[in-house]
């Protein structure tokens, strides 16, 4: 599906990117005008300067989603993987000819990591050569190259085991270990979008994103739990309120019917133990509108379950609702959370 | 309470708001001139040439914020004026830059239709023709910018699910693109893929950009440069 947008909606988009930038660097600099603030002034600025931030995060959010919606395709093979559900993979992208071999024929040249998969997550970046992969050095050897070697490697790795790798940067030799991921996990993150026509994936048992219904575009609750600002409880932090794991809520939905407060922890959604902020979100999104779910928190050191009706989510807009909190005072530490 | 912006857009292109923000925009004098304010701008936008924004508008502006005359001009206003100098650095800077990479994401992810379907094929035709190699390049330049930008420990919830699903997208794409010859790739649907990831790359360094502008104060250290 390649869907073409109207010339009203890029023109409604460009107008909203302007009006949303332009209307931020207006009030400060009408602000850095006036003499001598007083506190009062100050507050005022950063209030200004929060929404204004706020603001930018959501049109460049909104941009993004309606980029990804308006072109769904994926590629045209992505089907073919929908069977190879437990198949193991990097999130490297390498050139099958000459290109992506060492000059001397030793390692795989990296053309591409894919933002926040196992390769990045183990520090490889585009330009590294991978020497060694699972013990086993890549060069070319019985008519084989060392980019096959490699491919060959990663189809016998397994899953979530992390595994020897050894690259090159710049001369220097780094030894590291890489955990890979399932196709079907990396699939099944893909279920989140608007694939209608996806074949049934392999039963993915107690992986984190299992029962959890596709999220068509244009669900965003800014207003709603989208607007929650949350962090993952390190094991430190999370003695502080007598668990070792949960999502703090630093700043609660502006939508008061979540009944959610400053410095609750999360600890599951129905059941459901969200593995980060984004799977909260996506977990609170699988519910429709009047769906009744609970939340189980931590509050004040005490287990709380919150009974909450899903809102109308389209009903809902951030402006009409209380505005945020004060940003911390000119000069404060950042949050430390 | 006044109707937002997004309010008066969705009235503008008869996209459905709720019937008390439609009847205030009708009766309040103050919403119904902006209204016709941003109907006026989208008269005027539709008026502008058709466009294709430089494929390193955002790697100009980086270097522009980087520079040292910028950077010291910068950091002198703040240190001169404190807080509010320094904000308006910031949010210029910023606002610039995001307002670029905002336009850009959206004149390319778009292809906005200009009216003339010979003209949109022919675009479309010189996307086509952009060589894998300068696709890669791009693309290695942006991940180059992600990896200056780090993830804040506190996340707003909708921008993190945005960024988890352009990144799982990315990774399919690179999942089909690193099994070429296995899938039999050709080479012009290769060369879609790879035009496919540097968009979607470009709208995540927009999104992480804003992110970063949003979270922890490290708005100061973009506008600054030092990413």
């Amino acid at each position: 599906m390649n869907m073409q947008p109207s010339k009203a909606t890029s023109s409604a988009l460009m107008a909203l990117a302007i009006v949303v930038t332009l209307g931020m660097p207006v009030d400060a600099v009408l602000a850095a005008d006036a003499p001598n603030p007083d506190t009062a002034t100050r507050e005022q600025l950063g209030q200004k300067l929060h929404e204004a931030q706020e603001r930018l995060e959501q049109a460049a959010q909104e941009v993004a989603e309606l980029s990804m919606s308006i072109s769904d395709e994926v590629g045209p093979e992505v089907r073919r993987f929908a069977h190879q559900g437990s198949r193991p993979m990097l999130g490297i992208g390498i050139d099958m000819d000459e290109k992506g071999a060492a000059p001397d024929g030793h390692g795989v040249r990296v053309t591409s990591v894919s933002p926040g998969g196992p390769a990045d997550a183990a520090g490889i970046k585009a330009n590294d050569v991978i020497v060694a992969f699972a013990g086993k050095p890549l060069a070319a050897a019985d008519g084989k190259s060392p980019q096959k070697q490699l491919l060959a490697g990663i189809r016998e790795a397994k899953a979530a085991q992390s595994v020897a790798i050894e690259y090159q940067r710049d001369g220097k030799l780094t030894k590291t270990q890489i955990v890979p991921k399932s196709v079907a996990e990396s699939l099944a993150d893909l279920r989140m979008f608007s694939m209608d026509d996806m074949p049934e994936l392999p039963d993915l048992g107690t992986k984190h994103w299992a029962g959890l219904r596709p999220m068509p575009f244009g669900m965003r609750d800014q207003g709603g739990f989208g607007s929650a600002e949350l962090v993952e409880l390190s094991p430190q932090l999370g003695k502080y309120f007598g668990v070792d794991k949960g999502l703090l809520v630093v700043r609660a939905p502006h939508d008061e019917r979540f009944k959610l407060q400053d410095g609750d922890v999360i600890l599951d959604i129905d059941g459901r133990t969200p593995s980060g902020v984004s799977h909260a979100f996506q977990i609170l999104s699988s519910y429709r509108s009047g769906e009744t779910v609970k939340l189980h928190l931590m509050r004040q050191q005490k287990r709380v379950e919150l009974p909450v009706q899903v809102p109308e989510s389209s009903s809902l807009s951030p402006s009409r609702l209380a505005p945020p909190p004060l940003p911390p005072a000119p000069g404060a530490p950042p949050p430390t959370a | 309470m006044h109707a937002t912006v997004k309010d008066l857009i969705s009235v503008r292109d008869g996209e459905p708001v709720g019937a008390d923000i439609a009847e205030h925009v009708d009766g309040c004098e103050e919403c119904s001139a902006a209204l016709a304010e941003l109907s006026e701008v989208r008269r005027e936008l539709r008026r502008l040439p058709d466009y294709e924004p430089p494929s390193h508008s955002w790697a100009a502006i980086e270097q522009q914020l980087r520079s040292p005359a910028l950077a010291r001009r910068r950091s002198l206003g703040w240190r001169a004026t404190g807080l509010r100098a320094g904000a308006t650095a910031a949010a210029v800077g910023l606002g610039a830059l995001v307002f670029v990479l905002l336009i850009g994401a959206i004149m390319r992810g778009s292809s906005p239709d200009t009216g003339s379907s010979e003209s949109h094929q022919g675009r479309k035709t010189a996307q086509a023709l952009e060589p894998v190699g300068a696709l890669v390049a791009r693309s290695q330049e942006l991940e180059a910018v992600l990896n200056g930008l780090p993830r804040p420990r506190v996340e707003r919830a909708a921008t993190s699910a945005a960024i988890d699903e352009l990144q799982a997208r990315i990774e399919v794409l690179d999942l089909q693109l690193s099994n070429a010859d296995e899938i039999g790739l050709s080479g012009p649907q290769a060369q879609q893929l790879w035009s496919r990831r540097v968009q979607l790359l470009d709208s995540l360094v927009s999104v992480r950009y804003a992110e970063q502008a949003a979270r922890g104060n490290n708005w100061r250290s973009i506008a600054t440069g030092d990413i």
